[in-house]
């Protein structure tokens, strides 16, 4: 007799016409009555104890369940870097600069929202007037910029302190 | 279909004379009443007493059960009343038990002697129910759903279905699994 059929039987989920012959099956078969014993006992065990088995700890997950990440770089979008640093660089050019620039305020908004849309800041230069170039970094000073959050990186254990977020390292290499 | 359906089938059979059916429903309910019984005899050797006492005037009786009510409904009051009657003689005395038939025909229930010789599988130790809420705990999330809504909510396999967005015979299986994943702990307890 198929235990998954006696399962059901116990169940009451097995059907007119074939009940008779489990029944039949069963009473012949004193393994599958020493089943029909224990998977009443399991029932009759469950219901005495609701509670506890609400309180049972979380399932252990099936290895078919584990999924293995990938490495943070590989799963990043290209533009994505590129999107951060932009920002990076729109902060540094704003400190730079002071706020000794009132009027450009309409203009710097404008290179803020096309640097929301992850575009390099040399290609921000592109899209302003000539006025507009000498608020984006030039080459040298992206290159400093870079170079000092490499270099506090690597730096930062000896420091002692908890140095740069990863994401701002990671940016400091992919925006080349 | 229903549970009650496959109890209607066994106590008919019982009705044409069919003994096993019988063991069936003792195997099937005998820890239900066993429980039932302890809550008003506390000894355990008493409870079982009246348990098999509870058991052999359902056999007698059954003969005019015309299925009013479900079984398990009818087998609890005789073990109500026979629990109740027990209380009421208090005389510590064992139980007669006849082993006899109406017809005088001696008595094959196998399972309900075979349990009573071990009567601590019978009372449902706490090993027992220790080593099956183990096994739940260690259930796949989908197997340990599914029997859950089965044998603690009372839902059928449709209704299981819905819930679990799956179809019936996922179900039937996932309650299988879970059933055997447990029973695999479970069967050399009661064996032993």
């Amino acid at each position: 007799m198929k235990h998954e059929d006696l399962s059901a039987l116990v169940d009451g989920e097995i059907g007119d016409e074939a009940r008779p012959s489990l029944l039949d099956a069963l009473s012949a078969d004193v393994d599958a009555r020493g089943a029909w014993r224990r998977y009443h006992v399991i029932g009759d065990v469950l219901r005495s104890a609701p509670a506890m088995i609400e309180a049972l700890p979380a399932a252990p997950l099936r290895s078919a369940e584990v999924v293995t990440l990938p490495a943070r770089r590989g799963v990043r979008p290209p533009l994505a870097g590129l999107a951060v640093a932009a920002s990076v660089a729109l902060v540094a050019v704003l400190l730079v600069n002071g706020a000794g620039m009132p009027a450009r305020h309409a203009e710097l908004a404008a290179i803020e929202d096309v640097g929301k849309d992850a575009v390099s800041p040399q290609v921000v230069a592109t899209v302003g007037d000539e006025r507009d170039l000498q608020l984006v970094p030039t080459g040298s000073f992206d290159q400093r910029l870079d170079g000092y959050l490499v270099n506090f990186n690597e730096q930062r254990s000896r420091l002692g302190v908890p140095g740069v977020h990863p994401y701002v390292r990671i940016v400091g290499f992919d925006a080349r | 279909m229903s549970d009650n359906t496959t109890d209607s089938d066994l106590v008919q059979r019982v009705q044409q004379g069919d003994k096993t059916a019988f063991d069936l429903l003792v195997l099937k309910y005998q820890h239900r009443i066993v429980k039932l019984v302890s809550r008003y005899v506390r000894e355990p050797t008493d409870a079982l007493d009246v348990t098999q006492e509870t058991f052999l005037k359902a056999y007698r009786a059954l003969p005019r059960f015309r299925g009013d009510s479900a079984f398990y409904t009818w087998i609890y009051r005789i073990a109500i009343n026979t629990a109740k009657n027990y209380l009421v003689a208090m005389s510590r005395r064992p139980l007669e038990v006849d082993l006899e038939n109406e017809d005088g025909e001696p008595l094959s229930m196998d399972s309900l002697q075979k349990s009573l010789e071990t009567p601590e599988a019978l009372l449902l130790t706490d090993e027992i129910r220790d080593t099956i809420l183990d096994a739940m705990a260690k259930l796949p999330p989908d197997l340990r759903e599914a029997i859950t809504l089965r044998e603690v909510d009372g839902l059928s396999y449709e209704e299981i279905a819905e819930a679990m967005v799956c179809p019936i015979g996922t179900v039937r299986s996932r309650i299988f699994r879970a059933r055997e994943a447990i029973d695999l702990r479970l069967k050399p307890l009661l064996e032993n």
